[in-house]
């Protein structure tokens, strides 16, 4: 038999015991990636240190430019050129993914960590029926045979809840409507069972209903399998229904991290609330000072001094333009492993 | 919903929703594209007398009422009869049969030269756009370089400059191996041909297979593959080919009949296939002098290379249309 992730003997409720024991499937520690451009040096990343857990949801959120997906294609050594990790360590499941060897790293894509992407319609090969592709990883790193690799795929077909796997197993990527492509784009990465699972935005390309479907599915895919899952996204909405925890970026920094829950009902830094302020309005809450967040996100080349998202807080002081906060506790008391980069954290 | 029902064939292109025949069954890639290409009468005109030639080259020797080399000097110069259905020439060859055997000239020196450029060119410009930097620059400078000359003029150059290298080389071989087809005036000839214009030829394939590559390059399904772990190669072979092969095939279809014009532009100017050997280009040339007397000497091989030629530029442009996803769903 194949080594898939196995089903049975796993309760949901078992992940999230096992997860506190356990060593982070994903332990990145300060990491730094710059693009060197004929401007000058772009950090599009500056000293993110996260962890997920085997079995845990963890949601990068920020707007676009924030570092996000530079921060998934890191996590895989996929970094587009010219772009480098200037600092700080990744390890995948025990291993320091930096210190690899390329050959090395191409055994862990797919059976350590997988990748959803957001548009299933051009991250699917349209001239190879979508059975075989996803097949593929399962030739490519469990040596299984034709017949093996299709049975296996067709299994998959039907886990990620597409009917009839036979026939759709021949079928070409254009014959999917969009939520099936998104189904079976999670079959390829799901193939190989891997450890961690990145989702860059899966859902931003699909129908509200089918956005819930999709969701649900990588839910259940996760107590299933019990992979970690790094969910990228911009819709605080899917965030808190999805991630027991959250990371909140800015220009390459993580501005606040904890807990969902405590972060989205009392955030601690003004752009978190800036985003939630901007985006959940039919909570009727009204209390909080924006509906928008004036201004845009800084130029990642030279960047200010202070803090950058000062140029457009709303509650700015002069410390924040001259120094920059670090990520430290936020002092509120209630969750130890919620943290926010504001001087005015105390307050 | 019955699906049995037989839909006449007039209407259902309009009468029947489009999207019932579809749903039907699944159509592939292919499917699709026969599909298109069937329905399109230029694209189907130029495949049959695509087909046809390829019979007629084939079976040269049976459909030819005479030898081709058959010297008649009972019989020289005749216009179109029964017995030679297109005239003799000043030899009294049956110009039919030199036709058929010309046919077949044309045939295996196109084929040889347009599958040589697109293998050639494909790994050129795969190599180049994937090197990319200097190594890309310099291939391109080489390519835009040969494309500068006038191809016909460079081909008259390669050709006249290697024929001798090629039969020393032949003769070099067959001391070596002592096969008796190395000897062959008309081999050496046809090799001289294939090899002058095929040293110009791979520029366009290389030029569409490098664009190509680099434009598939940025497509999310090649990052998607390498997210995989799939190696450079794997997806070469498995993604990158398959995606380039439909221009690669409308291109390579598009050179055959170019490749066919060289072959006999290149004859005509006397630099091609020798003598004994038959091609139309030589063939329009030998009948040149007597064009006003005699004007079948020159018709027959011209109107044939032009329906050809013609032919296979329809089906190039059908299958242009058939391959292209972006018409697809017309």
């Amino acid at each position: 038999m194949i080594d898939a992730p196995s089903v049975k003997g796993f309760q949901p409720g078992t992940f999230a015991a096992q997860a506190r024991l356990e060593a982070p499937v994903l332990d990145v520690r300060d990491l730094q990636v710059q693009y060197p451009t004929r401007e000058g040096i772009v950090t599009a990343l500056d000293g993110l240190s996260m962890q997920v857990k085997a079995g845990e949801i963890v949601g990068l959120v920020g707007e676009s430019g924030c570092g996000k997906s530079t921060a998934a294609l890191s996590f895989m050594r996929l970094l587009p050129k010219p772009g480098r990790i200037a600092a700080g360590s990744i390890t995948l499941d025990g291993r320091d993914i930096l210190k690899l060897s390329e050959r090395e790293m191409r055994g862990l894509r797919g059976p350590s960590v997988a990748m959803i992407f957001q548009d299933a319609l051009t991250a699917l090969d349209p001239t190879m029926p979508v059975g075989k592709q996803i097949a593929e990883p399962l030739r490519l790193h469990k040596g299984l045979s034709g017949g093996a690799a299709r049975a296996r795929a067709i299994e998959l077909l039907g886990q990620v809840g597409i009917p009839d796997p036979e026939r759709r197993f021949g079928q070409y990527s254009h014959e999917f409507s969009g939520g099936m492509r998104q189904r079976a784009m999670i079959a390829v990465a799901l193939s190989c069972g891997p450890r961690l699972l990145i989702a860059d935005e899966p859902t931003t390309a699909l129908d509200v209903t089918v956005q819930r479907q999709i969701l649900r599915l990588i839910r259940e895919l996760r107590d299933t399998s019990g992979a970690a899952v790094v969910y990228i996204t911009h819709d605080v909405g899917v965030v808190a229904e999805l991630c027991a925890r959250v990371i909140v970026m800015y220009a390459g920094r993580a501005v606040e991290t904890g807990p969902t829950q405590r972060v989205f009902t009392a955030p601690a830094h003004p752009y978190t609330a800036g985003l939630l302020g901007s985006t959940l309005e039919l909570t009727g809450d009204r209390s909080l000072p924006l509906n928008a967040i004036p201004g845009l996100p800084p130029e990642l080349i030279d960047l200010p001094a202070g803090c950058a998202f000062a140029p457009r807080c709303p509650l700015a002081v002069r410390q924040c333009q001259e120094a920059r906060p670090a990520l430290e506790a936020a002092g509120d008391g209630h969750a130890v492993d919620h943290q926010v980069a504001c001087w005015l954290r105390e307050a | 919903m019955d699906t049995s029902t037989i839909v006449p064939a007039d209407i259902s292109p309009g009468g029947a929703p489009a999207g019932a025949r579809r749903a039907k069954r699944s159509r592939s890639f292919w499917d699709d594209a026969w599909y298109k290409f069937r329905h399109n009468w230029a694209g189907m005109a130029g495949l049959t007398v695509f087909v046809l030639l390829c019979l007629a080259a084939i079976f040269a020797k049976q459909i030819a009422p005479y030898d081709y080399l058959e010297q008649d000097w009972t019989a020289i110069l005749q216009p179109p009869s029964a017995a030679h259905i297109m005239g003799t020439d000043d030899l009294g060859r049956d110009i039919f049969s030199r036709v058929l055997m010309g046919g077949r000239t044309a045939l295996m020196v196109a084929m040889a030269i347009s599958l040589t450029g697109a293998i050639v060119g494909l790994l050129v410009g795969a190599f180049s756009a994937f090197a990319g930097g200097k190594v890309d620059a310099l291939v391109v400078w080489v390519i835009d370089g040969v494309m500068t000359f006038p191809a016909i003029w460079l081909a008259a150059f390669v050709s006249v400059a290697t024929a001798p290298a090629l039969k020393n080389l032949a003769g070099s071989l067959y001391n070596a191996t002592g096969w008796e087809f190395l000897r062959n005036e008309v081999m050496i000839s046809y090799a001289v041909v294939v090899f002058a214009i095929g040293m110009i030829n791979w520029t366009w394939p290389a030029r569409l297979v490098r664009s190509q590559v680099l434009s598939l390059r940025e497509r999310e399904f090649i990052e998607a593959t390498l997210a995989l772990g799939a190696r450079p190669r794997w997806i070469i072979m498995k993604h990158l080919v398959p995606n380039v092969l439909g221009s690669m095939i409308v291109l390579v279809t598009l050179s055959f009949g170019n490749a066919m014009l060289f072959e006999s532009s290149l004859s005509y100017l006397g630099i091609g296939i020798r003598p004994p050997g038959a091609s139309w280009g030589a063939m329009i040339f030998q009948g040149m002098s007597k064009v006003r007397t005699h004007p079948y000497l020159v018709l027959a091989p011209g109107i044939t290379l032009a329906v050809v030629v013609l032919a296979l530029q329809f089906m190039g442009d059908a299958l242009n249309d058939a391959l292209n996803p972006k018409s697809r769903n017309k």
